[in-house]
């Protein structure tokens, strides 16, 4: 029994040998067939490697159509919520800055109440820089690129950036007209290339829309 | 031929690949996440957590609890609710409609329900029907929105309102979603037992709380004390036949309440983008839903 | 180097057939190695056995930190796979390389080295898990420091069976080569870039468990599936005395193995976003393939018959890997394909496939191979011949007893806790059921692990003191003649 063992594995003969059988057809047959049916498979439920879809997910259109809708009163409250979160460490809660950092007040202020946000919106995208007059004082002070700095996309940015400017058009006794994230988005494509901040005169280079 | 060159460019390529998936893609992808918003509100999502927390962290690792509990709570499906906000104020046109989205409603039972708003009017339905009905009744004059709810066994479990995602892990390390439910499942256990003291006592005997558990006690995360000046406020009041002797006391160590600091953390459950969900706001009159126009979220690429 | 035969029955240890010089090249750095890998396997399954009586007694020796459930199973896993599996598997492979190549193992004292590196490291890994250092990444345990001393024994291996294969004087090669040489470059590219992305400079959030389970997958799947075969490929055929049935069906099989295994390995359920878990469930469909290829090519070699078991016990081994494979490979496609949150991956079917794979495959054909190897190391046939059919045996019946009851209950739990009314401690208890059997295995297991350890070690440790008598003898022949008594 003993000898039996490793004679049964005689390895001092040569190299093992294989036979070049060919690898039979049917195989290569069902490879294809699973392939088609991983591209089928990795397009239906893939989500096209976007990041946001998780199943049961099937694409980014699915998911969108899931999200909550738009409405009045919840930009409001979004607004608010990113106001404090991005905005009220120097303008403070309440809108009514900090002039000892040389940050403006937003109640009262014509810049907030002007006809049209366009100014607002380049000011909270790329920040601002130098003597900025609001409501008979003068503040100097620097603002950072709020805007830019919002998570998300260009798209998610503009909605962020919307809702905070609609709020703080809404509160602080300045009751001016609601901003639509198209228009933040339309305004912020003309500027997209700049990276420094505004200067107020610059700003008063563009018509208050 | 000499294969073997070949053989070292096979292997690299296929190693490559692999790597090139699983590894950089990822890193690139969900390793460079960021924090994100939660909707509709946009609070930040996650927030750090707590120092006592992240020790706690550090202890569940050291004691292996990932190999009992997972924290990835599944979803299978995504059904809507219609909820109705407020009736308007044309009443038999809401009545109206009512009747059509629900025949099996008697009459006494449609007055009872708009006089109880907010209320489901039809619950577990796709998003079609879901929409559909939303416009009826708000064409009828009454304010209604369609509210989305994740379903799935573990959802109906009760183990998560939503399912997890890489954001619930963004500051993690190490990221611990477990391979094995030995244990239930602990993504949102700080939502669902929210008692401090429960897990404290989970911890030192399982079968004081949960009858006929198969977890093991965790005495050694306790130490038992001499009662000094008085008893602390710590000490864990125990069943008669655990107790300690009269004049000792069983307190956690800081490891057992870092411990439970980190399963209080665990609350995987803000509505984001990528698992959204309807969570009823103390204001119900902000869910309105606009008949057409924009949505919050952004266009399909 | 000769010794001159005598009959086995008279001096146990006495070398009984000549050790041709590759061979005994090969000797010290493989016994250092398959003797570790034995211990280790006894030492781990003991840490198994202390985990699964917990099921039974929640209470058993839970006071001990160093004991609790959470520590002692990666023990367990990672004495295993580095402590037995990738041991036994790197002295196969640089032993297949010199007898292969008919050239002599190159630098035997640096690859020893090694050897001696790599234990020192997986015991103070093994150590630093049971005081609670474990990293927290399943399959990647062991702590930092101890993977230095891993690394540095691997290189000191891997790049003298490197030398060794470049410097054969049969150049033509099988196609085990290509299995052994892509598996000798795979594993410290894995090894390394898991180690510097998980616990050196940690990559952020949950990209941390999607490099944990596809240095899992490359590990335990690609890389023991490209050693198992290319050393099956090579012994199989000798024990049956034919030709590999199909030489281009191997290489499909290593081609769909580098290529598509790698991608498995992300659970349906994990936190991911969809196209990780989908591309994993792609490849592991593939990779069926694969599985079929393999069958085909063993089954036509040895003629589709379970004669080869009768071959003699060591065939046994082999035979019942290459099964063993296949089922594990079924079992990891059919976990793979649900992607519902109560999939079979989260349940006890995951690691029954697991085990089922690295032990009950890549395990078996491992021991085949030592049994083969190391008399030929020696010159002497093994002690105790009979209880090598005893630990084929205990293994067989261990891990069919552990891994089939594990998957009916993980199967059961699937089915079961899809209905949210079913409390989930319920369906805990009544997987306990199964878990008794489950640990009644564990214990055949541990028992036929310290068979094979007392067989090889007694190889071992005969071969040296016979030596050492033959040695003593000749030194002190002059010394003791006694004038005209019997000697």
């Amino acid at each position: 029994m003993s000898v039996e063992l490793t004679q049964q594995v005689p390895l001092e003969s040569a190299q093992p040998q294989a036979r070049r059988k060919a690898v039979p057809i049917w195989m290569f047959i069902l490879l294809f067939l699973m392939l088609y049916w991983g591209m089928v498979y990795f397009d239906q439920r893939s989500g096209w490697f976007n990041e946001q879809v998780y199943a049961p997910y099937h694409s980014l259109e699915e998911l969108t159509s899931y999200q909550p809708v738009n409405d009045a009163a919840g930009v409001l409250i979004k607004g608010k919520q990113l106001f404090h979160d991005n905005c009220a460490v120097c303008h403070m809660d309440g809108g009514t800055g900090n002039p000892a950092n040389g940050c403006p007040p937003l109640v009262g202020s014509e810049w907030v109440a002007a006809k049209g946000p366009g100014r607002i919106i380049r000011l909270v995208s790329k920040g601002g820089q130098g003597e900025i007059e609001v409501a008979g004082k003068t503040y100097n002070g620097t603002m950072l690129a709020i805007g830019d700095q919002m998570p998300g996309d260009e798209d998610k940015k503009s909605e962020s950036i919307a809702a905070i400017i609609t709020y703080v058009r809404d509160t602080f006794g300045n009751k001016a007209s609601a901003v639509s994230a198209q228009k933040v988005k339309a305004v912020r494509a003309e500027i997209k290339d700049r990276n420094t901040n505004y200067s107020p005169l610059e700003l008063k280079n563009f018509p208050e829309d | 031929m000499n294969v073997a060159p070949l053989i070292f460019l096979a292997a690299f390529f296929g190693l490559s690949c692999s790597w090139f998936g699983f590894v950089l893609t990822p890193q690139i992808q969900v390793g460079s996440l960021q924090q994100t918003n939660t909707i509709p509100l946009g609070a930040v999502y996650p927030v750090q957590r707590p120092g006592m927390a992240r020790e706690g962290l550090a202890v569940y690792r050291a004691n292996g609890c990932e190999y009992c509990h997972s924290q990835q709570v599944g979803q299978t499906g995504t059904l809507c609710d219609v909820m109705l906000t407020e009736p308007g104020t044309n009443q038999q046109a809401v009545l109206l409609a009512l009747r059509k989205l629900r025949p099996s409603l008697s009459e006494g039972e449609d007055k009872e329900l708009l006089a109880s708003l907010p209320k489901p009017v039809r619950q577990g339905v796709s998003k079609a029907v879901a929409d559909t009905a939303v416009k009826t009744l708000t064409d009828s004059g009454a304010k209604a929105s369609t509210w989305v709810v994740p379903v799935g066994p573990d959802i109906a479990r009760g183990w998560g309102n939503r399912r997890t995602v890489a954001e619930d892990f963004l500051f993690d390390y190490p990221a611990m979603p477990g391979s094995q439910r030995v244990g239930p499942d602990l993504a949102s256990v700080g939502v669902r037992l929210a008692d401090p003291k429960w897990h404290l006592l989970h911890l030192y005997a399982p079968r004081a709380v949960v009858k006929d558990s198969i977890m093991p006690p965790y005495r050694f995360l306790f130490e038992k004390r001499r009662i000094e000046r008085g008893p602390s406020p710590d000490a864990l009041s125990l069943p008669a036949e655990l107790a300690p002797e009269t004049g000792y006391e069983i307190v956690p160590r800081t490891d057992a309440l870092a411990l439970v600091a980190y399963l209080m953390s665990l609350r995987a459950n803000e509505p984001l983008f990528s698992t959204p969900l309807t969570v009823a706001t103390a204001n119900p009159t902000t869910d309105t839903n606009a008949p057409a126009g924009g949505t919050n979220a952004p266009p399909a690429k | 180097m000769t010794v001159p035969s005598s009959n086995p029955a008279a001096a146990p240890g006495k070398p009984t057939f000549a050790v041709s010089s590759i061979d005994f090249s090969c000797r010290l750095p493989l016994l250092v190695l398959f003797i570790s890998a034995a211990k280790w396997l006894v030492i781990g399954w003991v840490f198994e056995l202390i985990a699964s009586l917990k099921f039974h007694a929640p209470g058993f020796l839970a006071d001990y930190a160093w004991l609790t459930y959470g520590r002692v199973h990666p023990a367990f896993t990672n004495s295993i796979i580095y402590g037995f599996c990738l041991q036994a598997g790197l002295g196969v492979t640089l032993w297949l390389f010199a007898r292969l190549g008919n050239a002599p193992l190159a630098q035997r004292g640096l690859v020893t080295l090694g050897a001696a590196f790599w234990n020192l490291g997986v015991t103070i890994g093994v150590i630093g898990i049971l005081l609670g250092d474990s990293t927290g990444f399943e399959h990647l345990e062991m702590p930092g420091y101890a993977v230095v001393f891993i690394f540095i024994g691997y290189l000191l291996m891997a790049l003298w069976a490197v030398v060794t294969f470049h410097q054969r004087r049969e150049r033509k090669l099988v196609v085990s080569h290509w299995f052994l040489f892509t598996a000798l470059l795979w594993f410290p590219w894995i090894y390394s870039t898991a180690n510097l992305l998980l616990v050196t400079f940690p990559v952020r959030g949950i990209a941390q468990a999607v490099i944990a389970w596809w240095y899992s997958q490359n590990l335990l799947v690609v890389w023991l599936s490209l050693v198992g075969l290319g050393v099956a490929f090579c012994f199989i055929p000798k024990i049956v005395r034919r030709e590999l049935s199909s030489h281009y069906l191997a290489v499909f099989v290593y081609w769909m193995l580098i290529l598509v295994a790698g991608w498995g390995g992300i659970p349906g359920s994990a936190p991911v976003p969809a196209w990780m878990p989908v591309l994993s469930t792609i490849a592991s469909v593939f990779l069926l393939l694969a599985i079929v290829a393999v069958a085909l090519n063993v089954g036509e070699t040895v003629g589709f018959s379970l004669s080869a078991f009768r071959q003699g016990p060591i065939a046994s081994f082999f035979v019942f890997g290459i099964l063993a494979f296949v089922l594990a490979g079924v079992m990891r496609t059919a976990s793979a394909l649900r992607e519902t949150s109560q999939s079979l991956n989260l349940t006890w079917f995951a690691p029954a496939s697991t085990l089922l794979n690295y032990y009950g495959f890549f395990g078996m054909i491992m021991f085949g191979a030592i049994y083969v190897i190391m008399p030929r190391l020696l010159g002497v046939e093994l002690p105790w011949p009979k209880l090598l059919r005893a630990h084929f045996w205990l293994s067989v019946a261990g891990i069919l007893l552990v891994v089939l009851p594990l998957a009916l209950a993980g199967i059961f739990e699937v089915i079961s806790l899809s209905d949210a009314r079913t409390p989930f401690l319920t369906v805990m208890h009544s997987t306990l059921t199964f878990f008794r059997v489950s640990t009644m295995g564990d214990l055949l297991l541990l028992i036929g692990h310290v068979l094979f350890l007392t067989n090889i070690g007694g190889l071992v440790a005969g071969f040296y003191r016979a030596r050492a008598e033959a040695t003593y003898a000749e030194l002190t022949a002059d010394l003791f003649k006694p004038a005209g008594a019997k000697s």
